[in-house]
């Protein structure tokens, strides 16, 4: 159980429902957090942004679809599974394209309901990471100057040294110096790490940036 | 000639003629035996007025007593004649009385032809001649009168009471023209003929004998009696006449087949009607046997119930299926009557049959209707029940999967959570006697036993709901305020079901009071009378009930409170609707839930 310590949020308006799920997800190392309604998790939960849930679609007030939308909405990175006391194909159907991770009918079988939450939780980490690693690319971009920044552009789409130096009217000396801050600051050693890093966190200015009539 | 001949002559030519003529009317109107008395008493005063005549030239003493008894004859003829008709035409008058002046008379006339000189005379004197006033001779007998003419007489008296009571008695059966005239006439002229004849036999009195006029007179009058009885059978006939042919028109014109039916089954009549139904002529009906006319299938019993009716006479109404000669079937209600021959055994039916075709079908079409409507709510309800049902069964299921699931891991632990294991036990008794009591509720709605209705009073339903709750009302503090109508009609419905809408009311009231500070818990009870319907009202103090969820809160297994199941006031809504009532709910102006149903009162 390599995700022993990650925390699950049950929405449900049932308690004893909520109790027992909670009480199954505990036996099975998750910590657990429950609400007994989508109104109640959107006040008073820490933090909205990154969270695997357990939704109870049928909710007095706002239901579990609603709270999708809302989270989706709210640019919350959430692995949602939902939970239904009868299969509901339209709800589901809707659901599974917003990005439901599962769609359960109750009652759920134990290794229905893990196999869910696991792979709730692999995407919840995913987007996790996904998201750390953007914001800290996002840092090391921010700490460069505008020359670096074209600099690190051409560098991108592979250009030679001498090309850059064309391209930007400048000496390939100084071309060189600019190339070595942009590795040095981005904790790069190659243009082909620069590339893969940007890439991974889904940031590629330098294609924005060398065709900027194309915008 | 003198006057008394031409008199007497024409007095007994007219007698003569009406009796010709009532012989002749007699041997016409076959057997009427009233014609045949008159005929006999007309010819008899013919007979008595030719004697009278030759009486008035006759000179010797033994011509006079013979012409004498041969008058008594006549008078005999008369009288008897008289005392039979009156018998015959009144119908109300006494045969041993007309026996006994019969016998009486009898008597007189063998003494008239035993005796010498006739009933009048023991023995004649002498024959005087007198003469009238206009100077014309007769003559007139002087002897010593006969005893046992006071017989006579006496059959005369006989005669008159004897009228006199037919009459009366005729009378007062309401015949008061015949009664008048036979009687009248024969009293009066009789009284006048019998007196003037004593006068005249005691020579009283010298005139010539004027029984003939008297007779006269009374044949006249039962000629005309017998001439207006034939003038009434005339106009009667008529009318039968007309009412026949307004009969024919009915039967012919009339919306309504009509049918007569012969002992053995065979039809003997049919109108325009059954012919128009039937799509077959009369002559293809008259002549057919009757069970032919119906469905093959109804064929068996309509014979069997023909027989039946044929020993005890017909069900008024029966309903038959025709069958046409298109194949078209046809229904018809039917009002039939045995008609009995004179001798009372059965001749056969007439029936009048209406086509109640169209109402039939249109009372089909309105059963199917209302069938499927209740057919469409059934299924409706049952989608929603079954939706619902799997919801609230749902969650205790999953509840306890998840539970036992769990309990199963705690045990696999090393050593077991013996403790977390107990409370999940708990938990799991607990959501199954919960999926428990969510089928006994959705049976409790479901149930539809017979409701038994009685006449009771809504405000001492709600007494002993107060009573009943009264312990748990203390307890709470629940200040209650109950406004009973005075004089409120009662209701005719079951007692049961309403105390269980009232306690399912109050109940939810106390509830929805529970968060309450004890000093403001209120609940208000009232009764009103609206128009022909029972209104109730429960309130209470509490915080009322969302706008949002007012529409809901009778559906099935909706529910405003932790733990409730949402069926009390689904089964209250069925309760009520099944007494023909209706239930709402609003919130009071003041705060709080206002829940009231109507029950009509047992008199609308």
């Amino acid at each position: 159980m390599s995700e022993s310590s990650a925390r699950v949020v049950i929405v449900d308006d049932d308690a004893s429902v909520r109790k027992s799920l909670a009480r199954l997800l505990r036996v099975h190392g998750y910590e657990t957090e429950t609400y007994t309604c989508a109104d109640e998790y959107l006040t008073q939960a820490q933090d909205i942004q990154a969270a695997c849930l357990i939704l109870d679609l049928q909710m007095p007030g706002t239901d579990g679809l609603e709270l999708q939308h809302r989270l989706i909405a709210a640019g919350a990175e959430t692995a949602i599974i939902f939970l239904t006391g009868h299969g509901d194909i339209p709800a589901s159907v809707q659901a599974m394209k917003l990005g439901a991770v599962d769609f359960l009918t109750k009652p759920v079988d134990e290794y229905t309901l893990i196999e869910a939450v696991d792979k709730a939780i692999i995407k919840q980490s995913e987007m996790q990471r996904q998201r750390t690693l953007t914001k800290s690319v996002q840092e090391r971009l921010a700490t460069l100057t505008s020359r670096e920044r074209e600099v690190m552009q051409q560098v991108m789409t592979g250009a030679m040294n001498k090309q850059i130096a064309v391209q930007l009217g400048i000496s390939e000396k100084t071309v060189k110096v600019h190339r070595a801050h942009v590795m040095e600051k981005m904790h790069t050693s190659s243009a082909a790490e620069l590339v893969q890093l940007c890439a991974g966190a889904k940031l590629l200015p330098g294609t924005r940036a060398n065709h900027p009539d194309r915008q | 000639m003198n006057w008394l001949t031409i008199a007497w002559s024409m007095c007994g030519a007219a007698c003569a003629m009406l009796g010709l003529l009532h012989l002749l009317l007699w041997w016409k109107d076959h057997g009427n035996q009233a014609y045949m008395l008159s005929a006999v008493m007309a010819l008899g005063a013919a007979g008595n007025a030719i004697t009278e005549l030759i009486l008035f030239n006759t000179q010797s003493v033994a011509t006079y007593a013979s012409l004498l008894k041969w008058g008594v004859l006549f008078v005999y003829i008369i009288l008897m004649s008289i005392v039979w008709f009156v018998y015959l035409q009144l119908g109300t008058a006494r045969r041993w009385l007309a026996g006994a002046i019969s016998l009486v008379w009898t008597i007189a006339l063998v003494i008239n032809f035993v005796s010498p000189s006739s009933l009048i005379y023991l023995h004649i004197d002498s024959v005087v001649h007198h003469e009238t006033f206009l100077g014309e001779s007769f003559s007139v007998a002087l002897g010593t009168p006969n005893p046992w003419n006071q017989l006579a007489n006496f059959g005369v008296l006989l005669i008159l009471v004897y009228t006199v009571d037919a009459a009366l008695r005729s009378w007062r059966q309401g015949v008061k023209g015949p009664a008048v005239l036979v009687g009248g006439s024969i009293v009066t002229f009789l009284l006048f003929g019998g007196i003037h004849s004593i006068l005249v036999d005691h020579g009283v009195i010298a005139t010539p004998y004027m029984v003939s006029f008297a007779f006269l007179a009374i044949v006249a009058a039962l000629s005309y009696e017998l001439v207006s009885n034939a003038v009434r059978v005339r106009h009667y006939a008529q009318q039968l006449a007309l009412g026949e042919e307004r009969w024919q028109a009915f039967l012919a014109n009339i919306e309504l087949a009509v049918v007569g039916i012969d002992a053995a089954g065979i039809v003997n009549f049919v109108n325009p009607f059954l012919e128009r139904i039937t799509g077959y002529t009369s002559a293809k009906l008259i002549g057919r046997p009757a069970r032919e006319l119906v469905v093959p299938a109804e064929r068996q019993e309509f014979e069997s119930r023909m027989q039946a009716a044929l020993q005890t006479g017909p069900r008024l109404r029966s309903e038959w299926t025709l069958l046409s000669a298109t194949g078209e079937q046809r229904r018809l209600l039917w009002s039939t009557v045995r008609i009995d021959k004179p001798d009372r055994s059965p001749a056969g039916f007439f029936s009048i049959g209406e086509d109640i075709t169209e109402r039939v079908k249109t009372q089909t079409d309105l059963h199917n209707t209302q069938r499927e409507v209740e057919r469409l709510a059934r299924v409706n309800m049952l989608g929603e029940l079954t939706s619902a049902l799997a919801h609230e069964l749902n969650q205790p299921l999953a509840a306890i999967l998840s539970n036992a699931q769990a309990a199963r891991r705690f045990m696999q632990h090393a050593p077991p959570d013996m403790e977390e294991v107990h409370k999940i036990i708990e938990d799991i008794i607990r959501d199954d006697k919960r999926a428990g009591q969510v089928i006994h509720s959705l049976r409790d709605m479901l149930r539809k036993g017979e409701i038994k209705r009685e006449q009771f009073s809504v405000n001492e339903a709600i007494a002993d709901i107060l009573q009943l709750l009264k312990t748990e009302l203390e307890g709470l503090h629940v200040l209650v305020d109950f406004e009973a109508q005075t004089s409120l009609p009662p209701v005719l419905a079951g007692r049961v079901e309403i105390q269980q809408v009232i306690m399912n009311l109050a109940v939810n009231a106390i509830h929805a009071m529970h968060e309450l500070p004890s000093d403001r818990r209120q609940l208000m009870i009232r009764t009103q009378v609206l128009e022909d319907e029972i209104v109730t009202t429960i309130q209470d103090s509490g915080p009322g009930i969302k706008e949002d969820d007012l529409p809901h809160v009778f559906d099935a297994f909706f529910t405003g409170r932790s733990g409730g199941l949402g069926v009390g006031l689904a089964i209250c809504r069925r309760i009520i609707a099944a007494h023909g009532g209706e239930i709402w709910v609003a919130n009071a102006p003041g705060g709080g839930a206002e829940l009231s149903f109507s029950l009509p009162t047992s008199a609308a």
